[in-house]
């Protein structure tokens, strides 16, 4: 069983129960429990995001913790914005060489980036340090595949692909 | 740093402050990537709408998105948008959207105004959260101190009077000896560094004063603060091992 947050990022996890996209106005959402070796983990869940009239854009994927049990700062964990339509910019903080620039269109907040030895603890402002994407990711399987990977779920494609509107009009 | 082509000074800045704000055309409208960023680093991002002979300014919802993802429920979300919509006078909309109608010479403002909103309220759930972790750290200080000392000897919320006879309530207080040793918890925020100033403050003025202990729920962000609270008694992370809790209550 995970004792510390870094543990629990890097566990082997599960989608416990699959289940639809919830449409919220224009955002259609999704939040699913994780599963540890055979033990749903209180508060911990897979988040996604994708914008019902925006195909392939603007899709979000969190692993996020909001249990008590495990010291240091709960809330999101990691994040995959995928084709985001709004650029990340980390500010001066996190690696020197990615401070201060436009980050578009996918990049990934790692727990790595935003997690700090010195106060055992998460940067507050929910992961407010990304990098781009490794390499482009062309779809959403694909992105699927990537997010499983990143966040070590090993059944990610249980994920329905979104409900997206496609109209020519948004 | 990314390198880039010399320029002169006022072309440098000239290109920059041209990529400050950009657009994209939609078939339906128009997103509009301003300057501003919430607190996660993501631009904020205005859609405006067409709805002749007027125009449709909204957020998209971006804030009630960046707020869900900080883990705001819609209840928590709406009490704070409708504030900062009302004092804007824009609307909300159902999903969350701050939006408001206008007319073509309203439209610079209108823009300006919804990224505001938008920004405002991300920014004021960002500061909530930050008191919620001192409530985190709370909680984690006591399920440690238990666990040292028992629950028996282990009171939350304990009401100490300080010298100026004062009742203070300290988070935590552990109990098993004549003297508490009394442990606040603080987050890098000034009303909790101010709050625990003030009660370790006046309990140290006391002839044989209790040892007090700042429990911080991270380093970060605190700077000068931990040499202030250091001023009033021990300081320790809620992460700190059990022999640094042990020795802050023989302190």
């Amino acid at each position: 069983m995970p004792d510390t947050l870094h543990e629990l990022v890097k566990a082997e996890k599960l989608i416990a129960a699959a289940s639809e996209w919830t449409r919220k106005g224009r955002r259609l959402e999704l939040k699913l429990p994780l599963e540890i070796d055979g033990l749903i983990e209180e508060g911990l869940f897979l988040r996604a995001s994708a914008l019902e009239r925006l195909p392939d854009r603007e899709v979000v994927f969190q692993l996020e913790y909001h249990g008590v049990r495990i010291p240091g700062e709960g809330g999101p964990l990691a994040r995959v914005e995928w084709n985001s339509i709004r650029p990340h910019n980390n500010k001066g903080i996190g690696p020197p060489e990615l401070r201060f620039l436009e980050q578009s269109p996918s990049h990934m907040h790692l727990f790595e980036d935003n997690w700090s030895d010195t106060t055992g603890a998460l940067r507050g402002d929910n992961l407010p340090v990304a990098r781009p994407v490794p390499q482009p990711i062309q779809g959403f399987d694909e992105c699927l595949r990537f997010v499983g990977s990143l966040f070590r779920i090993n059944n990610i494609t249980l994920v329905k692909t979104p409900e997206w509107v496609y109209s020519f009009d948004l | 740093m990314a390198e880039t082509e010399a320029k002169s000074f006022e072309e440098a800045v000239s290109s920059a402050a041209s990529m400050l704000v950009s657009i994209r055309h939609e078939k339906g409208g128009t997103f509009v990537t301003t300057p501003l960023a919430y607190p996660s680093g993501g631009a904020v991002v205005i859609w405006v709408d067409r709805a002749p002979p007027h125009f449709l300014v909204s957020d998209y919802s971006f804030a009630a998105r960046e707020c869900e993802i900080m883990g705001a429920d819609r209840r928590q979300f709406m009490a704070r948008a409708e504030a900062v919509a009302m004092s804007a006078g824009v609307e909300i909309a159902s999903d969350g959207a701050f939006q408001v109608q206008v007319s073509e010479g309203q439209l610079v403002g209108a823009i300006k105004a919804i990224a505001n909103c938008s920004l405002e309220v991300a920014i004021n759930y960002a500061n909530r959260q930050h008191q919620r972790k001192r409530a985190d750290a709370g909680l984690m200080l006591h399920q440690k101190l238990v666990r040292l000392y028992g629950e028996q000897h282990v009171a939350k919320e304990f009401e100490f009077r300080g010298a100026s006879t004062t009742a203070w309530s300290i988070d935590v207080a552990v109990t098993n000896d004549d003297t508490p040793a009394l442990f606040d918890t603080v987050t890098p925020w000034f009303p909790s560094v101010a709050s625990t100033l003030a009660k370790f403050g006046d309990i140290r003025l006391l002839d044989n004063p209790p040892a007090r202990t700042a429990v911080l729920s991270t380093k970060d962000g605190f700077g000068s603060w931990i040499t202030a609270l250091a001023q009033t008694g021990n300081v320790l992370q809620a992460v700190a091992p059990d022999d640094a809790f042990r020795r802050a209550v023989l302190h």
